[in-house]
């Protein structure tokens, strides 16, 4: 099953078509040797007064605000890629394992969490995956995910 | 694994209080403790559960001398970022914040062992299972039993039923490090792991089942069906006979009077550990 991301494409077309219309269609039409109408005329510096609404901000504090606008658009572009779960509990990349006589780190009476698949024994002490929450490995050839 | 599919989890959200993880091959979410994938293109799927022990360390390297164990990261080991020790105490203090309070005669905190078999499910508390040794129950129509080791903090449960008979257990002895297991209709001695190590049954291995350590409102949330039981006291030998309590004590089978029927409408699988 695939999730439908046409109506997604579709709007981003749409956004940039608009864009690039607001500009090209006086561009275009206000031009040397061709001829123009009133009312075309009238739309076409209507949509290049749209366009250079930036530049007609001219007190400091009109720019300070439409720039305080456009950091939470950026902003918000920016932090949807990151996970911020991660920031607080750093994942294991590579998961590395020692034998179980050398796992000094982990007292007697710790709680594990633990597998055996087809003779293959792993413990994941619970105060690490406590802490990881997740941690992807394989076991005798099988793919798992230890949880906590 | 899915269907053939190798999936890599990463953490990715949290859902009344217990975590979402994402696949980095699908983008699909996933409930932890029901394995289900909640959002996304594997929606409606679910993982596999891979039967799995939580136990005392000292124990498990005593069973698996030659396993492996994950390796702490030297730089969360550094920033002192690992759970400290007394961090389950920590946790059991967290307030429980969630769409819908479990209700039933526990506190929603309170840690107990959940089992799922063939759409029936049963709740007992933690303690009062650590408490008693060994007890024995039924989920649905499987007998079971849930023992606990001469550690004192490590659980498994079995299935009872061996060779067309049921056997109750007792944890024989005053203390539980030097108690034995025994079944009561063949006096055969079991260890922890469910092997029969002396006696009639000597050689024959109980069938280990899966259970989940989790909080009652969680438990609760994914099971709305379960059954739970009222925590208990076992019975303690003392010398005034009066101060005896009530309820039952090891290896004696549950009254019903003690069960309590949830209502609820849809039934969930089992998965691992909430926080």
């Amino acid at each position: 099953m695939r999730r439908r991301t046409w109506p997604l494409w579709v709007a981003l077309i749409l956004t940039v078509a608009v864009g690039v219309g607001i500009i090209a269609f006086p561009t275009l039409y206000i031009m040397p040797f061709k001829p123009q109408t009133v009312t075309a005329v009238a739309v076409g510096l209507s949509l290049l007064w749209v366009a250079l609404l930036g530049s007609r901000l001219r007190r400091w504090w009109t720019r300070a605000l439409a720039l305080l606008v456009l950091i939470p658009v950026g902003g918000g572009a920016w932090f949807a890629r990151q996970n911020h779960f991660e920031w607080m509990f750093n994942p294991l990349k590579q998961p590395e394992y020692v034998d179980a006589a050398k796992a000094t780190f982990v007292h007697n009476d710790d709680i594990v969490m633990a597998v055996n698949i087809r003779g293959a024994a792993v413990a994941y002490p619970i105060l690490q995956l406590g802490y990881h929450h997740i941690v992807n490995d394989v076991v005798s050839g099988e793919p798992i995910v230890a949880t906590y | 694994m899915l269907d053939g599919r190798r999936l890599t989890f990463r953490l990715a959200g949290i859902n009344n209080q217990n975590f979402v993880m994402r696949d980095e091959q699908t983008g699909t979410w996933w409930q932890q403790v029901s394995g289900l994938a909640i959002q996304g293109p594997l929606k409606g799927k679910r993982l596999t559960l891979i039967p799995h022990d939580e136990l005392m360390f000292a124990t498990w390297k005593t069973e698996e001398p030659r396993g492996r164990v994950l390796k702490t990261d030297p730089k969360i080991v550094k920033e002192e970022d690992y759970e400290p020790a007394d961090w389950e105490d920590k946790v059991g203090k967290f307030p429980v914040k969630v769409a819908k309070a479990p209700g039933g005669p526990l506190e929603p905190r309170t840690l107990v062992v959940g089992i799922a078999i063939k759409g029936k499910s049963k709740a007992w508390p933690h303690a009062s299972v650590l408490s008693s040794g060994a007890t024995i129950d039924q989920v649905g129509d499987v007998p079971i039993a849930l023992v606990v080791s001469p550690d004192g903090r490590s659980l498994r449960v079995f299935d009872r039923r061996m060779k067309d008979q049921t056997l109750t257990f007792v944890r024989a002895g005053t203390d539980l490090k030097e108690s034995t297991l025994l079944d009561l209709e063949t006096m055969t001695e079991w260890d922890f792991q469910g092997r029969a190590v002396q006696g009639e049954l000597a050689g024959s291995q109980l069938t280990p089942v899966d259970y989940l350590l989790d909080y009652w409102f969680d438990w609760k949330t994914y099971h709305p069906d379960t059954e739970v039981l009222k925590p208990w006291t076992p019975v303690v030998k003392k010398k005034a006979k009066s101060e005896i309590p009530a309820p039952k004590g090891p290896g004696e089978k549950k009254d019903e009077g003690r069960v309590t029927k949830d209502e609820g409408k849809n039934k969930k699988d089992e998965g691992k550990k909430d926080h």
